[in-house]
């Protein structure tokens, strides 16, 4: 494994210097520092960090959900966090890969050499999102990385799927959800449509002034309630709003990552 | 192009009004819209009664209203040849023998006839015939034949372009004389009313048709059965009396016999040669209302050709084969008899018979009856059932079949459209 940018969890005797902290009983006695004891009579040990790669995997959610209610724009932003995250990832030189559920042929494996952003970008950009493919069985397979990005809507297998993050993270992986909503399901039209879900046709309402609160509320309630239940299992949950800036929702990706992306 | 129901095609146009409403106004669901979080709208169903504009399912509704314009001109009855029928009335003038002032007739006709009305003429028989030339019928001879109002009538209901409910005004005095027996059924079969307008007056009684004046040409034998017959009548036997009775089996008259005469009766004895059946021992004769049944037998009728004499039969057999008949031409009539009278028992004496022969002997179509009618054997209004017996169409007639049928075809392939229209649009 090379050596990344990322400050390691571990804390060792190598590598870069952090602090000095006074001797404990217990502590390694090859970590003390000796010039240090020999001037001031004291006993500390040299703290340092320890410096590793963070494999980076993106999951990306195309089903049909992902088109969004005023066309693809959701999927065209799922799209440009899995690119930039990916990008991310590797100018801090770590390796990146995605797996998209529904399109096993544009699933990238970990890399971290160059040109891998434009294989990742070029891959899933002949991605349609359709159908209604679960994410879960993707998340099984996934072993030995430190993170695990998922960009989806949630719509689908939201509970098994935090069920399989939740193991992830026991096994000490970093995962984050990015939640992809559009303005279009936050805020209706006024007049009636017959609401239809694009993955199940017979999933059908009628969306006027009388239940549009309704489902307002509902859409709220259960919004609120997937992000408490993601972050109980130590997940961090993004929403990230399909009209919202593409850097700004990378920022706020990067920004909640204990690790930090740069 | 006539439409025999004309109104039916208002109905049609009812319909497709109403179709046209409904796709303005009908209760809608709204448009579907592609929303991945539709499973949190609430499912129930919201359709709301909207008006618009436009109307919708544009196609649909043309699909439709061509079904249904089809439908309607095809239960209209499209006729595409023959004009709607007009005649509303139709005049009978009685100008038969039992009317005295036929020219008051024929001035109550004319003055309330119009052009689009008809006139039959009744004297002798019926015909139709213009104002104009019933005008000239007022100077013509009275006819010596019985005429029937019943002839009348059928000629009126042949009349082309007539209403079904036509009304038929009979201007008359109305004499019995005009009135035959099937005249109530015929009466019955006429689809609209039936008025009396009464004019002229009926012509005084022939006194020469009384039997008393009644006088035979010519001397019977004295073995011929039908000499006591005549006794029996007080018919006399002169030189000039007004009937020739020809009692040979010669085919021809003799112009000599008949000279003077305006009746000339070929009733030939029955002999070997004349007789056709002698089996029927009893036969049955019927003579207007009244039927005889006596030991009476056919002969071989004498019948002479008169060129231009109207023949009738004024006495048949119960079989329906003529007994006696009379070819009226001009002011002489001819009356084959064929009637064999046996030569044993008192039938020639009895009253029924005695009736027969003297209508075999009177004058020239019967003895008028003037005997003066009220107007309801005549007239009556129109029946209550005329509606139902004029049909669908009104005046009776059928539309043309393969336009209806072409039009069904239009109206059951609009139909077929609207479905597949309507089948694409709920699977879309």
């Amino acid at each position: 494994m090379s050596s990344g940018t990322h400050v390691s969890r571990l804390r060792g005797a190598t590598a870069e210097f952090t602090e000095y902290r006074a001797y404990r009983q217990g502590d390694d006695p090859r970590r003390l520092d000796w010039k240090l004891l020999a001037r001031a009579d004291r006993a500390f040990v040299r703290i340092t960090h320890e410096r590793a790669t963070h494999p980076t995997l993106l999951v990306l959610d195309s089903s049909a959900s992902m088109r969004g209610p005023d066309g693809a724009t959701k999927w065209e932003r799922a799209r440009e966090i899995v690119v930039g995250l990916a990008a991310l990832a590797l100018s801090a030189s770590d390796p990146a890969g995605v797996l998209v559920a529904g399109a096993p042929r544009a699933a990238r494996p970990l890399r971290a050499r160059a040109g891998t952003v434009t294989d990742i970008a070029r891959a899933i950009d002949d991605v349609t999102p359709a159908g209604a493919a679960p994410l879960t069985p993707l998340l099984k397979g996934v072993r030995s990385v430190s993170r695990v990005v998922l960009v989806t809507d949630l719509l689908g297998d939201e509970a098994a799927l935090r069920r399989v993050a939740g193991e992830l993270i026991v096994r000490g992986a970093d995962v984050t959800v990015a939640h992809v909503i559009s303005r279009g399901e936050l805020e209706p039209p006024t007049g009636a449509v017959l609401a239809v879900d694009p993955e199940q046709p017979t999933q059908r309402g009628t969306l006027s002034r009388d239940t549009r609160l309704q489902y307002l509320q509902a859409f709220e309630t259960w919004r609120r309630d997937t992000a408490r239940g993601w972050q109980a299992i130590g997940a961090r949950h993004v929403e990230v709003l399909d009209d919202e800036p593409i850097e700004r929702a990378i920022r706020r990706l990067v920004a909640l990552s204990p690790g930090g992306a740069a | 192009m006539t439409l025999l129901a004309a109104w039916l095609l208002d109905v049609g146009a009812l319909a497709i009004a109403g179709t046209v409403v409904l796709h303005l106004l009908a209760r809608n669901l709204p448009p579907a819209w592609s929303l991945p979080t539709a499973r949190f709208v609430p499912q129930a169903a919201v359709s709301a009664l909207t008006r618009s504009r436009t109307p919708r399912d544009l196609a649909v509704l043309i699909a439709r209203v061509v079904a249904l314009a089809a439908i309607a001109f095809a239960a209209a009855g499209p006729l595409l040849r023959g004009a709607r029928p007009s005649v509303e009335r139709i005049f009978v003038a009685d100008l038969s023998r039992s009317v005295a002032a036929r020219q008051a007739i024929i001035d109550t006709i004319v003055s309330q006839a119009t052009a689009r009305d008809r006139v039959i003429a009744l004297s002798d028989r019926a015909v139709t015939v213009s104002l104009d030339s019933l005008r000239s019928l007022a100077v013509s001879r009275a006819p010596l034949a019985r005429a029937r109002l019943s002839s009348a009538l059928l000629r009126a209901a042949a009349v082309p372009d007539r209403v079904p409910n036509a009304t038929l005004i009979v201007v008359s005095p109305l004499a019995r004389d005009v009135v035959d027996a099937g005249w109530p059924a015929v009466r019955r079969a006429w689809g609209g009313p039936i008025r009396v307008v009464r004019a002229g007056r009926i012509a005084t009684p022939d006194s020469s048709a009384s039997a008393a004046a009644l006088a035979v040409r010519g001397r019977l034998a004295e073995d011929d059965p039908l000499a006591a017959s005549l006794e029996a009548l007080g018919v006399r036997a002169e030189a000039r009396g007004s009937v020739a009775l020809d009692r040979t089996a010669e085919t021809t008259t003799s112009r000599d016999a008949s000279a003077g005469t305006s009746v000339h009766v070929l009733w030939p004895r029955a002999d070997a040669a004349s007789v056709r059946d002698s089996s029927a021992a009893a036969a049955g004769l019927v003579l207007g209302d009244t039927v005889l049944i006596a030991p009476v037998f056919p002969l071989v009728m004498r019948n002479e050709e008169r060129p231009g004499a109207a023949t009738d039969t004024i006495v048949r057999w119960l079989d329906g084969t003529p007994a006696a008949t009379e070819a009226i031409s001009g002011d002489r009539c001819v009356r084959s008899v064929a009637i064999g009278v046996p030569a044993t028992g008192d039938l020639v004496v009895r009253d029924r018979w005695l009736a027969l022969v003297r209508a075999l002997l009177g004058p020239c179509g019967g003895v008028v009856d003037t005997v003066a009618l009220a107007d309801s054997v005549v007239a009556r209004p129109a029946p209550a059932d005329a509606g139902q017996r004029a049909g669908l169409w009104q005046d009776g007639r059928s539309p043309d079949p393969w336009v209806v049928r072409a039009l069904l075809i239009v109206a059951a392939l609009a139909l077929g459209v609207e479905w597949a229209l309507r089948r694409r649009g709920s699977q879309s």
